[in-house]
């Protein structure tokens, strides 16, 4: 046991080491520009995290071919945070700390950006949220906090004025899935109806990844809403859709709030819900068929670079780096703080995403739009100047589906 | 020789002790944090899975209550230490609950119960939105008031040494020798008069304590949580790898097994990026295989085995490891 301490004490010593070094090497002063990214590349949400990433590199290649940022090349630092909010707090600690990146962008989830929230204000450094879409990642107020998508009650807001212009139900349900864009959604809604006068049938929550959700639709269909409000991920989403047609359930409206019911694979009979999926409306945050310019082109670049069409969430990490570098150029300067107020100045006219701007909370007015999947196709039906489509309502009973 | 170690140990500590004032970065020493944290919470572990040999894969729940409990204490109004004090309190009757039930278990129905009130309490945090906050997560109070990774550092390591003064107490102590007793044969222990039930119950009370009051400090340092984060399957699995890689039922086992874990973590995530899991999981099953007692334990092993191999070649004292019996069966072959 004596031997083992004297071995212990050697081989802390060498990692001791080892850290000391990689804490306190700094790098000569380098000809490229960092910019600090956390996202998941690992764990459960890895695949919105490769969205993420292939967003950020075809930004990336386009601001280099412009000759990059401040006369340098600009370089991306990545941090994987596993998924896990702990890591990627831990993330911001060692782009800020120790790479000294003068803004970091991210997380992927609501849950990882909620942590991060007040380590980027304690440590002054701007943050730009690209997906986070729970409206709790805003509520600190901090002046350090932009983010580019729209939040929950925008989702709740679009959804209630494409209802009330579009045959204006009065019943409604809201069947949720239990994690923070489950319950942030749930709340956001239930807010909103109450404020429309709506009336309020129905609260379900179910569990992630159970099987079967027929006793819960069942419990719906008994209170006989007119629309149904959905906050679920792909496989419920899907699973949903399929068991609403074996109980005969028949609401006027599916609403939702994105995510699942938005997912390229959502319309499609081998990973999604297939013909299920018909008439279903959804809120998104953009589409490849979006009419502002060059979303064609990033639809294109990200299909050569992916080989698949990309959804919101890869655009929004785009459209956050083409943010960035657009406010670094105008504050010249690689400092925080001048970065920070320079993207509170930013007023991008023509992005992919749309227009960027962020209010004096930090808040993209990003319009939400509502789509329908109409034969197997996301159609964009509200708002009215951006519509491609005009919305079928209400949904044919099932008995009537062909 | 205990006087000798216990000093090197408390030299070691208290030489971490002033790591801080070195002109490291706010990142290194939150690493560092972590690897202490850890320490703490494998030498908890150590009690049960190691000294008791009891495999416990359900360490979450008392670190997820300690976490919770200073959240929601000091929601209502108690000043934060006296919120850890008081979650503490509760991670310890958890413990007294969790263990009056599962310990009428044994081998892995007792592991699989340990697991399944740890996902219970989880699942309970994140369906009770008016008291945790559910999924939308809960804040929590910072601890120090200029809340600096300094003092959480310092914490960190003063939570460890305690962990080890009270380890190599134990170790040496009736308790502990009861504890041994239990692992190696908990039927013979009962024969000859050990209390198993009520020294098992000890040693978990003792262990939640002190991983409760880990997770307190964890919360407080990230001023927010979320069920998915402090009461998951990954907290608790992360604890008895550490233990277990550093070698279970060792003294100083716990320690070296979260520095090399915790910092190979961060270092390879740092080199390999995408790769890292992969890697460090590599690293977890070259040591399992070539060391499945651990690193101190097999450290030891062989260090014993020089040193008493010229005086008696044909000692049996020390028993054959998997290593040489797969060594003495292909020269068999």
């Amino acid at each position: 046991m004596k031997r083992s301490f004297f071995l212990f004490l050697l081989f802390s010593l060498a990692i001791s080491v080892v850290l000391f070094w990689a804490g306190c090497s700094k790098g000569p002063e380098s000809n490229t520009f960092k910019i600090g990214v956390i996202t998941s590349l690992t764990g459960s949400n890895a695949a919105f995290g490769q969205a993420h990433k292939n967003g950020y590199t075809i930004a990336l290649q386009e601001i280099n071919a412009r000759g990059g940022l401040l006369g340098k090349k600009v370089e991306l630092d990545y941090y994987d945070d596993q998924s896990r909010p702990d890591q990627a707090v831990q993330g911001v600690s060692k782009l800020v700390d120790q790479d000294h990146v003068p803004i970091v962008l991210g997380a992927y989830s609501s849950e990882s950006t909620r942590a991060i929230v007040p380590v980027v204000t304690q440590k002054q450094v701007p943050l730009i949220i690209p997906t986070a879409v729970a409206d709790n990642v805003m509520e600190s107020n901090s002046p350090w906090i932009f983010r580019i998508c729209a939040g929950s009650g925008s989702f709740a807001a679009a959804t209630l004025d494409f209802l009330k212009n579009n045959g204006d139900p009065r019943k409604l349900a809201i069947v949720y899935e239990n994690t923070n864009f489950g319950q942030a959604n749930n709340k956001s809604m239930t807010a909103a109806a109450a404020a429309a006068g709506l009336d309020l049938v129905d609260t379900e929550a179910y569990q992630a990844s159970s099987p079967d959700y027929k006793s819960l639709l069942q419990r719906v269909k008994g209170k006989n809403p007119e629309a149904i409000y959905f906050a679920s991920y792909l496989l419920d989403a899907s699973t949903l859709m399929r068991q609403s047609e074996q109980l005969n359930l028949n609401p006027k409206y599916y609403t939702s709030a994105g995510t699942g019911f938005a997912a390229a694979e959502f319309p499609t009979a081998d990973k999604g819900a297939g013909k299920y999926a018909e008439y279903t409306f959804s809120v998104s945050q953009w589409l490849p068929s979006a009419k502002w310019k060059g979303s064609a082109e990033f639809d294109q670049k990200y299909f050569a670079l992916a080989g698949s069409h990309p959804a919101y969430h890869a655009m929004e990490a785009y459209a956050v780096l083409i943010a960035a570098a657009a406010a670094i150029d105008i504050a010249k300067s690689d400092q925080p703080a001048a970065i920070r107020d320079a993207i509170k100045q930013l007023n991008l006219a023509e992005t992919p995403f749309g227009p960027v701007k962020f209010d004096a909370r930090g808040q993209n007015l990003h319009p939400v739009l509502v789509t329908q999947v109409q034969d197997g196709q996301y159609k964009v039906v509200w708002p009215l100047d951006a519509a491609e489509s005009k919305p079928i309502v209400p949904a044919p009973e099932w008995s009537k589906r062909k | 020789m205990r006087k000798w170690q216990l000093l090197i140990a408390v030299i070691f500590l208290v030489a971490a002790l002033f790591v801080p004032l070195l002109a490291l970065t706010d990142y290194t020493l939150q690493i560092l944090f972590r690897v202490f944290l850890f320490a703490a919470l494998g030498l908890a572990w150590n009690l049960v899975g190691g000294y008791t040999g009891q495999l416990s894969l359900g360490h979450a729940a008392y670190f997820g209550v300690g976490a919770y409990g200073l959240a929601l204490f000091s929601k209502l109004g108690i000043s934060p230490w006296a919120s850890v004090s008081l979650g503490v309190g509760l991670a310890v009757i958890c413990a007294a609950m969790i263990g009056k039930v599962s310990f009428r278990l044994r081998g892995p129905y007792f592991a699989l119960c340990t697991i399944a009130f740890a996902e219970v309490l989880r699942l309970v945090a994140k369906n009770l939105p008016n008291v945790t906050g559910g999924d939308v997560g809960i804040q929590v109070p910072q601890l120090f008031p200029h809340s600096t990774i300094r003092c959480f550092y310092w914490s960190g390591v003063l939570l460890t040494g305690f962990a080890l003064a009270l380890s190599a107490w134990i170790e040496r102590s009736r308790f502990g020798y009861y504890l041994m007793a239990i692992r190696e044969d908990q039927d013979t222990a009962l024969s000859v008069g050990v209390n198993a039930a009520r020294c098992k119950l000890w040693a978990l009370l003792i262990s939640a304590a002190i991983t409760g009051l880990g997770g307190a400090l964890y919360a407080s340092m990230f001023l927010f949580i979320v069920p998915d984060q402090v009461l998951a399957m990954d907290i608790s699995t992360e604890i008895a790898i550490v233990a277990m890689l550093g070698g279970a039922g060792t003294l100083i086992g716990p320690l070296v097994g979260s520095v090399v874990l915790e910092s190979a973590a961060e270092i390879f995530k740092n080199i390999f990026k995408e790769a890292h899991l992969l890697i460090y999981g590599v690293l977890i099953v070259v040591v399992v295989l070539f060391m499945p007692e651990g690193i101190v334990g097999t450290i030891s092993r062989k260090l014993a085995w020089f040193k008493k191999a010229p005086s008696a070649p044909f000692a049996t004292a020390a028993p054959v490891t998997a290593e040489e019996e797969s060594q003495r069966t292909a020269i068999n072959q």
